[in-house]
């Protein structure tokens, strides 16, 4: 901010020249002091009750296009944490809200809603983006305004674009990789005989991370992957699939890893079925797993096929239906108790006021918003540690020193340590379908899918 | 409205003339903005792969492959570049922005130096791809195919502008040539007439009216001339 100089009083008659003087320094102190607050970053021109300011996180994700529900979703997990905690008087008095704006998956309106939560919301940090090639896009921008402590907490992808050099130290993970997730099911499809394993992906950056995945764990043990099919961001579940199906049926795999959002997803498997292909077929967490189920139960209701058979989903947040963990059972009463207030903003869902041809039904339950509320958890676990003035310039050296903690998911997460650590979680979990909905899947029961 | 038989042969003369300078002018641009936009989307094409092989030595050498993805799938957006591809140096194709997948003419033929590349792709169309190595190929090479179609579709939509342009100019020429022969030819006209009528007792149609007669004889060209002695001739043999 630049306080203009008010000039002397010379040739405007000497009325009062000090006084104005005086004013005029008095604005300046006051304008300079407002900024200081705002360049901080504590803090959000929002006020509760107490007149401590809120914290505002931003958030940019995908809330009306192709992948929709993952945005929508995980907003709603975030929510059903924050809304509690707000209404118990927030973070050392402090209230929660989450800044939203729609990116449609599309890197550029990534970028532009960035600059946006950047220098016009001054939000504390930057909260729950979706996707991986809008990530990849926003990340230069937190390098080129490094010196104002921007960060990009918990971002719902597990590429590597944010876990290495030169863009690890301005993101926090908590969900576990995609390399961890891809190595986790070659190493389970290999225990089982299947050894030729192809791919199929979402052709950007998100699709080449899995890809890199798949190719690097079948590396380490000396194989290849069998084949390759791709599609673009945004096809629809009611598109055909069958020029991919026939490129699969060419090249005839034992098992195909699907690094899609839940349309392809869907659609795939259901061409690939229709085909009469029962190749057992893997998606990884980013797939949207409810989405995906949904659109296959619909399909399923339509041709009378089974289309969840041989089709296992990594994860990298438990079961919430497993009663033994107790932030399942805490996610699964918060998201009852406040359904009616999890949605993000009308403005956010119906741009300019349009309504959508087909409003998005809200899940009951779904990985997405689980690791939401997981993802919300860990931000106030943060905030909690960082006082009652919270600065973001304090953000990451917080983080840092969390060292071990526990969000109740029956595993111990870790920031920092020797290592540096920046990723919380490193835990994989497989789900398949069962009466509609889906489950566990134990180690033991990959050998159901063993090549006979 | 009728003008004079050999300005009718003058008439058709400047037609085919002009058809000729149309068609040569036509031909002539097609060439020359064939062979530049040719030129210029090799030389944006091979500054692409270059840029490409260049400023990402690092993600490709870290095998950073959702970030090089990230990087090539911003270069097809521009119109012209239909595909990109990068080699790493095992000679294994580590991203791409094939879909639904890379084309067997191609995983069939990328690997080796070759600076560029003329591939006919079944369903995709014909495609000039070049090509860059990184680190002077050490470390692979980044192929953009740039398609032959766009380049054809931008040279059909120039001709069909200047064609348009050249049918409105000819059109135009045709109008006033017919009229400028009109007006010349239209003296010929009445001399015709009053010769017919000097010489042949009337027999010959309807006799010029005396305004034309004495418009055709104040002249002072050719015309004007040429029926003063035909008027001359006229009187003698009476």
């Amino acid at each position: 901010m630049t306080c203009v100089d008010t000039g002397t009083t010379r040739g405007l008659g000497h009325t009062r020249p000090r006084a104005l003087t005086w004013a005029a320094v008095i604005v300046c102190l006051l304008l300079t002091t407002w900024e200081a607050a705002y360049a901080g970053g504590a803090t959000d021109a929002g006020r509760t009750a107490g007149g401590l300011t809120d914290i505002r996180l931003g958030m940019s994700a995908d809330f009306t296009a192709s992948a929709r529900a993952l945005g929508i979703e995980l907003y709603r997990g975030a929510m059903a944490y924050l809304l509690p905690v707000n209404a118990a008087g927030g973070v050392n008095g402090r209230h929660i809200s989450i800044t939203t704006y729609d990116d449609r998956y599309d890197p550029d309106l990534a970028i532009a809603n960035t600059l946006k939560l950047m220098d016009r919301d001054h939000v504390f940090a930057l909260f729950g983006y979706v996707g991986t090639p809008t990530m990849n896009r926003t990340l230069p921008l937190l390098r080129m305004h490094q010196e104002e402590d921007f960060y990009l907490f918990f971002p719902f992808t597990g590429a590597n674009t944010n876990r290495i050099p030169p863009y690890d130290q301005f993101s926090f993970n908590l969900r576990a990789s995609y390399d961890q997730e891809t190595r986790g099911l070659v190493d389970h499809f290999i225990g089982v005989h299947r050894t030729r394993i192809a791919i199929f992906y979402q052709n950007d950056a998100y699709g080449r991370a899995g890809w890199g995945g798949v190719r690097s764990a079948l590396a380490k043990h000396g194989m290849e992957i069998a084949g390759e099919a791709t599609y673009r961001r945004g096809t629809p579940f009611d598109q055909s699939y069958d020029r991919q199906v026939a490129i699969m049926q060419k090249i005839g795999p034992d098992a195909i890893i699907c690094i899609a959002t839940y349309p392809a997803a869907a659609g795939f498997v259901r061409d690939m079925r229709n085909r009469g292909v029962d190749t057992p077929i893997a998606t990884i967490s980013f797939v949207g797993s409810e989405a995906m189920l949904g659109l296959l139960s619909t399909a399923t209701g339509t041709s009378n096929r089974n289309y969840t058979a041989r089709l296992v989903s990594s994860q990298v947040v438990p079961s919430y239906f497993d009663d033994s963990i107790a932030v399942a059972r805490d996610y699964r009463k918060a998201m009852d108790h406040n359904r009616a207030s999890l949605m993000p903003p009308d403005s956010v869902l119906s741009p300019n006021g349009k309504q959508p041809e087909h409003p998005y039904v809200p899940l009951e339950y779904s990985f997405t918003s689980l690791e939401g509320y997981l993802d919300a958890k860990l931000f106030v676990t943060i905030l909690r540690r960082m006082g009652s003035a919270p600065q973001r310039s304090d953000l990451a050296a917080t983080v840092m020193s969390l060292g071990e903690f526990d969000l109740g998911m029956g595993q111990a997460l870790s920031f920092g340590g020797s290592t540096g650590r920046r990723q919380a979680s490193d835990q994989i979990y497989y789900t398949v379908v069962k009466d509609g909905r889906f489950v566990p899947f134990r180690d033991s029961e990959w050998e159901e899918w063993a090549k006979p | 409205m009728k003008i004079a038989r050999f300005y009718q042969k003058t008439l058709f003369g400047m037609f085919a003339l002009m058809g000729l300078i149309v068609a040569s002018t036509s031909a002539l641009y097609v060439y020359t903005v064939d062979r530049q936009l040719n030129d210029d989307l090799k030389k944006n094409s091979r500054a692409i792969a270059r840029s490409i092989a260049d400023s990402n030595i690092d993600v490709i050498v870290n095998r950073n492959y959702s970030a090089l993805q990230s990087v090539i799938d911003q270069y097809v957006e521009i119109p012209g570049i239909s595909y990109v591809f990068v080699v790493d140096d095992h000679g294994d194709i580590i991203a791409h922005t094939f879909v639904p997948g890379i084309p067997d003419e191609i995983a069939a033929n990328y690997r080796g130096n070759k600076d560029a590349y003329d591939r006919v792709l079944p369903g995709m169309g014909r495609f000039a791809e070049v090509t860059a190595g990184i680190l002077a190929g050490q470390a692979g090479r980044v192929h953009v195919g740039v398609d032959k179609g766009y380049i054809a579709l931008q040279v059909q939509t120039a001709i069909g502008k200047q064609v348009y342009l050249l049918t409105i100019v000819f059109l135009i020429s045709v109008l006033v040539s017919y009229g400028l022969m009109y007006q010349v030819s239209r003296p010929l006209h009445h001399l015709t007439k009053h010769a017919w009528h000097s010489f042949s007792d009337g027999e010959q149609g309807e006799p010029p009216h005396p305004t034309q007669v004495v418009n055709l004889l104040q002249r002072t060209d050719e015309v004007g001339e040429l029926g003063r002695i035909i008027r001359s001739a006229s009187w003698r043999e009476l």
